[in-house]
């Protein structure tokens, strides 16, 4: 059985590359020296920073942007990507938020919301695996598709869903499952473990960083990459419906505008890729999602507490990302005899 | 509890009446309802799917049925080229009413003018750019603005024993409504140097970025005293984030709304506390008769505009909350 | 000495006037270039027919116009990312260069009054710095094109939305007209709008760069491979450079186009989710994010089916929810009918290519006694000559002192040095696949060369070509000007040259491929030195090989391979067509050249079995078999073993020289009697061999035998 004996080897290159041994880690190490400067410089000049309070707003804000990013990196690992992300969040929620507002029992409505995510999910994996559309391609459409539809078919033309605070399954989402430690993150614990399952212990995590290094390879050798990419676009697919019911649950909407102005889309790469996460895939792991979101997170909260307008927000976002691509491709320079057009 | 009519409502619908007559009696014609049937009117609002535009569909196109003209709605869904697409065949199709849901002040001007010149009535919803047309039919957002900011200052003020710190949560700083709203409340907040307004940070229209916006403000003012959101959908999501907080009794959240039974939910959840309510299913009935005159020939008399200023409803929560001042869908 | 040769009472050889096969018609126009943006095409194709069909005044003309002004924007900044495409990186950053473009525009004509000139020159400097930033990162910096142009697209959001929010209630309120800034917007020109007319000259500038201009075939060099260009001295990241700010120029150019027409800016919502809407035309259009391809029109088609499909729906009144699952389904099915006829296409023109018939060459006439098995192997008394040292020589050939002249594989012409034969040395460096030979009156060499036309070497090794393409030929689905497969060549008495193009379906590589089909895929041609004219003799003839003038010089003999028969033309009555002057060989002719007697040698290059000689009677066996059974376990013709006939001046077989079992000639191509020696040459032989002939003219030479006795 060749291929079998061959993923042991694979595992360990991944994993060392997961440690960060190869230059892969430089980013992700510079990006936490800035966030740490940053969490320094905002405990100094901004009052109620760093107060057990403030930790845990930034904890629950960045719940579902980590879950989100969990997604997207699993996709990217795997070079893919998965643009309908954000769609699949918002329809993910809808069907839930639908369905529990009707009546249902909150566990029929998870089980019908996860089926629905999954044949998504599915849907994006068979137009990228089977049928041979790019990835970038495949999920813009599909986001487009899945927006509309659930729109039609679930909301009746609706952009908003406003949810009653008072349902319960709505209140258990928002409130506290422990002392101290409220659902939103508490599910976001259970998704990085099990992101980090996935990538580092299942047979599936192998073939995800062995498609990531050299998807023609990766065939070649007779791993089942279609099936893997099938989980990946799943795996994405549901860590974006927790993501959907964390926020819908806190901010009482689900809201398909969301979807179109992009920004949390654009979040959700900015995180996977300042943790260090190249977007041709084959290295990374849980850890790089948890410095890019903590950058963001920090980034964001102090941000706000210093009433910078969103606008000033975004346009520091964007010049953190392309001054961490400038600093990144100068520790890291791409190998032009190997530099191939795929490459973006 | 209605608020009073303001005296430009009043001014404003005595003269759309005589102008209406004298329209009526120079062309000498004899009944309303046969007359416009099967005239064309087109809608473009700015996106369909909220209840804004839903509940002013539904009185229009009741009305349409009514009295026999047609009434084409298009949806641009949020889009504002492709509205200035769809309104530009609407002007070569010539309907006889163009009903247009302005965006900003400035975006489509040249378009109504376009439309007016080419012998097309249009109505302008809610918002009114800054091209005269023939009629405009919406709520008067300084004054909601002003109004809005008074009440605070009466809750938040000088001899109300509270910080007077004021989080503002606007859709867009540069929306046009979003603008009005802010000028007239700072201009109130002004003459009133007690009030500290300690955020002023656009949603974006979603509610999940106010909540966000409102959860990392808390931490920093946990003595806030009033929220001042421009919409109450997104200003949910604010409210959200002070229920978490368990701050709800002493954090007063103010929005302004179309006023569907949601908002009245949310009133009766303790997210909102006050909403000034332009009530989007009456606008709609002023708009559906805005139609049935323009499409009858009625005009101002010396050619400016006809205009009706959208009355306000407050809902407010306490003992006086009265939920029939929400419409349902 | 020769015999009179009467024309008139041979048997007519019929010879098609057309070949007509819908399969070949198929395989042709799958192997077309356009057919690649076919599936584009028709997606149009279908959502014009479905919105005439559903709708009443779509298409009138003020709708057209309405269109024509309000989609010139769109389909620039399509322009402007298929640039970036091309060159292979992506421009997320347009949507925001676009807000950021026009309001700059609107800034410099409200608030700052300048001239419309100057307010287009400084948008289009906005534009340029967008794309100049773009560069540096993703250039000459060399980041990845993703994550750059999103860094950009959000910062330059941003900054729009800042300086935006800072002057708008400003610019809403300004009151300046202009008629310029009016008519850009608004007016028409010939009743096609401005805007329209500044998508069409850019589309005809970019059409320009990309087929005409050095820059753009740098661009399209860089994007096919990066690796490649660079090797080939091509300035890899200033051409992406530039291509990023020329892109970022066209946008600027859009969003002037923008502010002038609306004349006001949405801060919300100008250019938000433009880059995907650009993008999935430019795929819908491309099929695919291809770079190194840059073809404006395809994008267009891309770009207009989408914006139609999108406006028609939102026209006919459709809500936002409905118009996008149908946006979305359509897009996702355009894309995987695409996709799937693109990776499908070359299997479909690989199982169509091969198109066969059926194909009787007769049974084998005037053969008795001179079968292989009826007579000594007289071939293994041959002389190997040059052994190891010539590549295939396809023909000899001798001049008047004996040396010896032959191509080889690697595209030379040899000599090979009398009497010794031992001394080889390159007389000339050609290329292709040198095959036939002759020499001319000024003893000249000239030859065919496969893939490459007919050549003309002197002895002094100078190469000129003589023609390498004739007229394409009627109904032709295929350009088929071009000389595919030059083969063998004869000179007539007015020094014109008779050549044949054995197949103009394959190359030389896989020529035994003609056999399997066994159509009348080739022709003869003749080039007039004097007015250097080329000229299809006779199309539609089956791989005509070899090619031989007469003894009399009036008559021409072409062997016809695959049809076992060598057919004969009069050289004063070309248009009369051929007639056989011998059919029913026991192997596939390929050569013929003059004998001392006045007869022909022929050269056979596999002999026929029966087997085979069935199978091409059955074409759908054949076609069967090339689809299914991989093509190292094909029936095929023997093309391996052959031998040499001789035929006296009538065309009646009187001799035949076999090999022995054990070589050492296997295959016989070519075969030049010389002063009482025959040399033979073989296309897959490593050698040439010299057999001694008895009783044959010992002072007869070729040369002699063509032009006289010259010295």
């Amino acid at each position: 059985m060749p291929g079998v004996r061959m993923v042991p080897a694979m595992t360990e290159t991944a994993l060392s590359k997961m440690v960060g041994r190869r230059e892969g880690g430089i980013l992700e190490r510079v990006v936490l020296a800035v966030t740490f400067g940053l969490v320094v410089i905002f405990t100094l000049f901004i009052d109620g920073f760093a107060t057990a309070g403030n930790l845990r707003v930034v904890l629950s804000n960045s719940a579902s942007l980590v879950m989100l990013s969990c997604g997207m990196a699993v996709v990217i690992i795997s070079r893919g990507l998965d643009l309908s992300l954000i769609a699949q969040m918002v329809a993910g929620a809808t069907i839930f938020s639908v369905m529990v507002s009707g009546g249902s029992p909150a566990s029929l409505a998870l089980l019908v919301a996860v089926v629905a995510m999954a044949t998504v999910g599915f849907v994006n994996a068979f137009l990228i695996a089977y049928v041979g559309i790019s990835a970038m391609l495949a999920t813009l459409a599909s986001a487009m598709f899945v927006t509309g539809v659930f729109r039609f078919a679930i909301l009746r033309g609706e952009f908003i869903l406003l949810l009653p605070k008072s349902n319960p399954a709505v209140m258990f989402l928002a409130g506290n499952i422990l002392p101290g430690v409220t659902v939103p993150v508490a599910l976001m614990i259970v998704t990085l473990v099990a992101t980090a399952l996935l990538l580092r212990v299942s047979t599936a995590g192998s073939v995800i960083y062995a498609m990531g290094d050299n998807y023609q390879a990766a065939r070649l050798t007779g791993l089942p990459v279609r099936r893997t990419t099938v989980i990946v676009y799943v795996f994405a697919s549901i860590t974006a419906l927790l993501a959907g019911l964390v926020t819908s649950a806190a901010s009482g909407a689900v809201d398909f505008r969301t979807v179109s102005s992009g920004t949390l889309l654009f979040d959700v790469i900015l995180v996977v890729v300042l943790g260090g996460i190249p977007l041709r895939g084959g290295r990374g792991g849980i850890r790089n999602i948890l410095i890019g979101a903590a950058l963001i997170a920090i980034l964001r909260n102090g941000m706000t507490l210093m009433n910078f307008t969103t606008q000033t927000q975004d346009a520091l976002r964007g010049v953190v990302l392309i001054l961490a691509i400038v600093i990144d491709n100068y520790l890291n320079p791409r190998d032009t005899e190997t530099d191939t057009v795929g490459d973006l | 509890m209605v608020y009073k009519f303001g005296n430009r409502v009043r001014n404003a619908a005595i003269a759309l009446l005589v102008g209406a007559s004298v329209a009526l009696g120079s062309a000498g014609t004899t009944s309303a309802g046969t007359d416009i049937a099967g005239k064309k009117v087109i809608f473009i609002p700015i996106a369909m799917g909220i209840s804004l535009t839903e509940g002013w569909a539904r009185r229009m196109k009741e009305d349409a049925a009514l009295h026999g003209y047609t009434l084409e709605i298009r949806d641009p869904a949020f889009s504002s080229s492709a509205m200035a697409e769809l309104l530009a065949k609407a002007i070569s199709e010539k309907p006889d009413v163009l009903v247009v849901h302005n965006p900003t002040v400035q975006l489509l001007a040249r378009q109504i003018k376009q439309a007016e010149a080419a012998g097309i009535k249009v109505l302008q919803l809610n918002l009114q750019s800054n091209q005269p047309s023939s009629a405009f039919v919406g709520a008067n957002w300084t004054r909601i603005g002003h109004d809005v900011a008074e009440d605070i200052v009466k809750e938040c003020g000088a001899g109300s024993g509270k910080s007077g710190k004021v989080a503002i949560i606007p859709g867009q700083l540069t929306a046009a409504d979003s603008v009005m709203l802010n000028d007239a409340a700072f201009k109130v907040f002004k003459d009133h140097p007690e009030i500290q307004v300690v955020s002023n940070q656009a949603s974006d229209w979603e509610p999940e970025k106010a909540r966000q916006i409102t959860a990392t403000v808390l931490q920093q003012h946990p003595d806030l005293c009033a929220i001042f959101g421009h919409w109450d959908v997104h200003t949910m999501g604010a409210g959200h984030a002070v229920k978490d907080a368990g701050l709800e009794d002493k954090v007063l959240v103010y929005a302004t709304g179309g006023g569907d039974n949601v908002t009245c939910k949310a009133v009766e959840d303790k997210i909102l506390d006050r909403v000034w309510s332009y009530d989007a299913d009456g606008q709609g009935r002023d708009a559906a008769t805005m139609i049935d005159l323009l499409l009858q020939g009625a005009s101002a008399k010396d050619g400016s505009m006809l205009s009706v200023d959208s009355p306000l409803k407050i809902i407010k929560a306490g003992p006086t909350y009265d939920p029939s001042l929400c419409w349902k869908m | 000495m020769s015999a009179q040769i009467d024309f008139a009472s041979l048997p007519k050889q019929h010879v098609p006037l057309w070949v007509v096969s819908p399969r070949r018609i198929l395989a042709d126009i799958l192997a077309k270039g356009w057919i690649e943006s076919t599936i584009p095409f028709l997606a149009l194709l279908c959502v014009l027919v479905g919105i005439a069909l559903t709708t009443n005044d779509y298409f009138s003309p003020a709708n057209l116009q309405n269109l024509a002004q309000y989609s010139a924007d769109g389909g620039l900044v399509v322009l402007a990312l298929l640039i970036v495409v091309a060159a292979g990186g992506i421009d997320l950053s347009v949507g925001s260069n676009f807000a950021m473009s026009a309001f700059v525009a609107l800034y410099c004509f409200h608030i700052l009054g300048l001239p419309v000139p100057a307010v287009l020159a400084l948008t289009l400097a906005a534009g340029a710095a967008v794309g100049i930033a773009n560069g540096i990162v993703a250039g000459l910096l060399g980041c990845g094109a993703l994550l750059t142009t999103l860094g950009t697209m959000i910062t330059v959001r941003a900054l729009f939305a800042l300086a935006a929010q800072a002057e708008l209630v400003e610019i809403s309120t300004s009151s300046r007209t202009d008629d310029l800034w009016d008519w850009i917007g608004f007016e028409k020109f010939l009743s096609v709008p401005i805007g329209a007319w500044c998508l069409i000259t850019v589309s005809v500038l970019v059409f320009v760069l990309f087929r005409q201009l050095r820059f753009g075939w740098h661009i399209l060099a860089v994007g096919g491979n990066r690796k490649a260009a660079r090797h080939g001295g091509i300035p890899v990241r200033t051409t992406v450079f530039l291509a990023y700010l020329l892109a970022g120029l066209i946008v600027g150019l859009a969003g002037f186009l923008f502010a002038a027409r609306q004349n006001s800016i949405s801060v919300a919502d100008t250019g938000i989710g433009m880059e995907f809407f650009a993008l999935t035309a430019l795929v819908v259009g491309l099929g695919g994010f291809v770079p190194g391809k840059g073809s404006p029109v395809t994008a267009l088609i891309g770009f207009a089916t989408i914006y139609l499909l999108n406006n028609a729906m939102i026209n006919a009144g459709y809500r936002g929810d409905f118009v996008q699952i149908w946006m979305g389904g359509i897009i996702i099915l355009i894309l995987t009918i695409d996709v799937r006829f693109r990776k499908n296409r070359h299997r479909l023109l690989a199982s169509t290519y091969l198109d066969p018939v059926a194909l009787d060459a007769g049974s084998v006439q005037g053969m008795n006694g001179l079968m292989p098995n009826e007579m000594e192997p007289k071939l293994s008394a041959a002389e190997i000559l040059a052994s190891g040292r010539v590549d295939g020589p396809e023909d000899v050939i001798l001049d008047a002192e004996g040396n010896l002249y032959c191509g080889n594989r690697n595209g030379c012409i040899l000599k090979i040095a009398a009497p010794a034969y031992t001394d080889v040395s390159v007389l000339a460096k050609i290329g292709g696949r040198p095959l036939g030979l002759a020499f001319d009156r000024e003893g000249r060499i000239v030859t065919c060369v496969a893939g490459m036309g007919l050549i003309r070497v002197t002895m002094e090794g100078a190469v000129e070509l003589l023609t390498d393409e004739t007229s394409r030929s009627l109904f032709s689905v295929q350009d088929d000007t071009a000389i595919r497969m030059a083969d063998d060549l004869d000179i007539g008495p007015d020094g014109t040259i008779y050549f044949t193009d054995a197949t103009k379906r394959y190359d030389i590589d896989n020529w035994g491929l003609d056999l399997l089909e066994g159509r009348p895929n080739g022709r003869l041609l003749s080039f007039d030195p004097k007015t250097r004219k080329t000229r299809t003799v006779c199309d539609n003839l089956l791989f005509p090989n070899g090619v031989c003038l007469t003894h009399d010089g009036k008559h021409l003999l072409v062997a016809s391979t695959w049809a076992c028969s060598i057919l004969i033309f009069d050289l004063a009555r070309l248009s009369d067509g051929p007639r056989v002057f011998l059919n029913g060989l026991p192997g596939y002719p390929d050569n013929i050249n003059r004998a001392s007697d006045g007869g022909y040698w022929v050269a056979l290059a596999g002999m026929r079995n029966p087997v085979f000689d069935k199978v091409l009677k059955h074409p759908e066996l054949r076609r069967r078999m090339t689809r299914r059974v991989p093509p190292t376990n094909w029936l095929f013709g023997n093309l391996n073993i052959g031998g040499v006939l001789k035929t006296d001046g009538l065309g009646k077989v009187v001799d035949a020289l076999w090999d022995a079992p054990d070589g050492p000639l296997y295959m016989i191509t070519s075969m030049r009697e010389h002063e009482g020696s025959l040399f033979l040459g073989g296309v897959t032989n490593d050698k040439i061999g010299r057999l001694a002939l008895e009783g044959a003219d010992a002072r007869w030479t070729g040369p002699a035998s063509y032009w006289g006795r010259t010295g």
